[in-house]
């Protein structure tokens, strides 16, 4: 009996380190899409609150992670979690923001009153380049009722990697045409606030490098700086010379 | 009147020979600063005092290991599912004819650059170096924004040459070269086909999983694993260099055949030009930074240890600059 106990001791030994070897494993990262909605509440799955005029008590205030789903571009075609009507309103608005024809001022002339007044006069969104598009749909016919009423809106933070100094503009999507969000705090840890009235397409916008009509600058070599000098130069001598000999030929 | 016109034409003569003999003067320093490496200001680093230029006899081949199955794809979208897995640098020295292989661990924590739509860069994000081939379409854009990553990271260091793999590409590439020979130092499991041992010849699906699995082998580290990648990448190095001794259509068949599992911005002309170059260089080292492994919130990180970097970037890319 006592062999048979030192046995299964030694197995369950040498069994133990195996299993939290193996629960030791972290995974390495891996890219999700979407972009991640960070929750105001990560163990409940809560991303917020409801703000404003909700109409009835039994409308949904808190909005849990279940209720919404992010869709990014790349899975816009093959997505089965977001209505076909959104899908295709996503692909169409990235066909849009796409292309290179596209001069984003004209999409919204409150985004231009937006972009002059943070980045300074002088400035519309043609300084700003498209750095996200998603769409987001609300699964949950409650929380859709609770968003209906004209001015409530729902807070959401969405990590989209975004440095701590940028200036970040963002805009939904409704009725075939774009609205900018007023209220678009970025958090200093690489993700944004907004405060949201509608959802479908949104579009994450960032100040450019350069606008689309200005033109392209690049440093200059000295090298060849000095060789076209050299051969001006050159050149130039030549000339002197040939018409001091014109004018010494007419002279006689 | 005529000698007025004379002593002119001659005064202007002597000041363009002037100006004509300053400029190829200074011509030549521009030149002669390029040779010696001290013409690119912007890359000569200074450190407690001592100045160093970027060598110009040293020419550099990135190398990158999709974590994705099957063809390259585009993604159709800004943005791609490939997560950088294995990135590796050919080094290759002209003054002493060798070559040496700087792997990057895929958890490296730094800034890269991001892509929005239409292409455009989107400012900078901080992050694991293997979601810098998550930017783009997962084709040649995404390729190059992890050389772009990598050479900001290492100083701004010039890399010619970026070409990514997917991992079906590892498999036929290893078969391709006969089959790679490697140590195992480490237990895997059964279904790999591994086991364990010195001079271990891997098939293409053994070489895939040698250099891909982590979970539930060994330490189950991802630096661990760039071990197995070292190990890997000596053992193919040698197979290659054997088959391009014994096969002269080598590069064109291989890059044919795999061309729809790879995407570089190497011509295949510069690439039998690379090769046809190197082909005789001897094995010198494989390198990787120091640093820490850490756990990030949900997913591990490793940590570059600075001045061990700048030491290792200095000995491998920069010369002591002449006073």
């Amino acid at each position: 009996m006592k062999k048979i106990l030192s046995f299964l001791m030694v197995l369950v030994i040498a069994v133990i380190p195996m299993t939290v070897f193996a629960s030791n494993f972290v995974p390495s990262i891996s890219y999700k899409g979407a972009p991640e909605i960070v929750l105001a509440d990560p163990a409940t799955g809560l991303v917020g609150e409801v703000e404003g005029n909700v109409g009835t008590a039994e409308h949904d205030r808190k909005v849990y992670t279940n209720c919404l789903v992010v869709t990014p571009v790349s899975e816009a075609s093959t997505s089965t979690e977001i209505p076909t009507t959104a899908a295709q309103t996503l692909l169409t608005v990235y066909g849009q923001l796409n292309n290179q024809e596209t001069r984003l001022s004209e999409l919204s002339d409150e985004l231009n009153l937006l972009v002059a007044s943070k980045l300074g006069n002088g400035k519309d969104a043609d300084d700003l380049i498209v750095k996200d598009l998603f769409d987001v749909s609300v699964l949950c016919d409650n929380l859709a009722a609770s968003l209906a009423p004209a001015g409530t809106t729902l807070d959401i933070t969405f990590d989209i990697s975004v440095a701590a100094d940028e200036e970040v503009f963002i805009m939904t999507y409704k009725n075939g045409s774009w609205a900018p969000i007023e209220n678009v705090v970025n958090n200093g840890d690489g993700t944004v606030t907004g405060t949201f009235e509608n959802f479908c397409p949104v579009a994450i916008f960032v100040e450019g490098e350069g606008r689309p009509d200005s033109p392209e600058t690049g440093v200059l070599d000295l090298s060849y700086v000095w060789a076209i000098v050299a051969a001006v130069s050159a050149i130039l001598i030549v000339c002197v010379l040939v018409i001091n000999k014109r004018a010494v030929k007419k002279s006689k | 009147m005529l000698n007025r016109r004379n002593v002119i034409s001659g005064v202007v003569i002597l000041l363009l020979l002037a100006l004509m003999v300053f400029s190829i003067a200074k011509l030549l320093e521009s030149r002669k600063a390029v040779e010696d490496g001290n013409g690119d200001d912007s890359r000569t680093l200074e450190i407690d005092g001592v100045k160093y230029s970027p060598r110009q006899d040293v020419n550099v081949f990135m190398l990158v290991g999709i974590d994705r199955e099957g063809k390259h794809e585009d993604s159709n979208s800004y943005r791609n599912s490939g997560e950088a897995d294995m990135i590796s640098l050919l080094i290759f020295d002209e003054s002493d004819k060798t070559y040496s292989i700087l792997c990057l661990n895929r958890d490296t924590m730094l800034e890269m650059p991001t892509i929005g739509l239409g292409g455009k860069y989107a400012g900078k994000a901080y992050g694991q170096l293997a979601l810098s081939h998550t930017y783009g379409s997962g084709l040649i854009d995404s390729c190059q924004n992890v050389k772009k990553t990598v050479s900001s990271f290492l100083y701004n260091l010039e890399i010619e040459y970026c070409l990514s793999l997917t991992m079906d590409a590892v498999a036929k590439l290893n078969d391709a070269v006969g089959g790679v020979t490697v140590n195992v130092t480490d237990d895997f499991p059964a279904e790999t086909g591994i086991l364990k041992g010195e001079g271990v010849k891997l098939s293409g699906e053994q070489a895939l999983n040698f250099v891909r699995t982590r979970k539930d082998v060994g330490d189950q580290l991802n630096v661990s694993r760039m071990k197995r990648h070292e190990e890997y990448m000596k053992g193919f190095m040698s197979a290659l260099n054997t088959k391009l001794n014994s096969d002269e259509d080598f590069i064109v068949s291989t890059y044919r055949d795999l061309s729809d599992y790879v995407v570089t911005d190497c011509t295949l002309d510069s690439l039998q030009k690379f090769v046809s170059r190197y082909s005789d260089y001897q094995f010198k080292e494989i390198v990787s930074p120091v640093g820490e492994n850490t756990v990030g919130e949900k997913y591990m990180e490793f940590k570059v240890d600075p001045k061990e970097l700048e030491k290792l970037v200095i000995r491998l890319f920069y010369n002591k600059q002449e006073s």
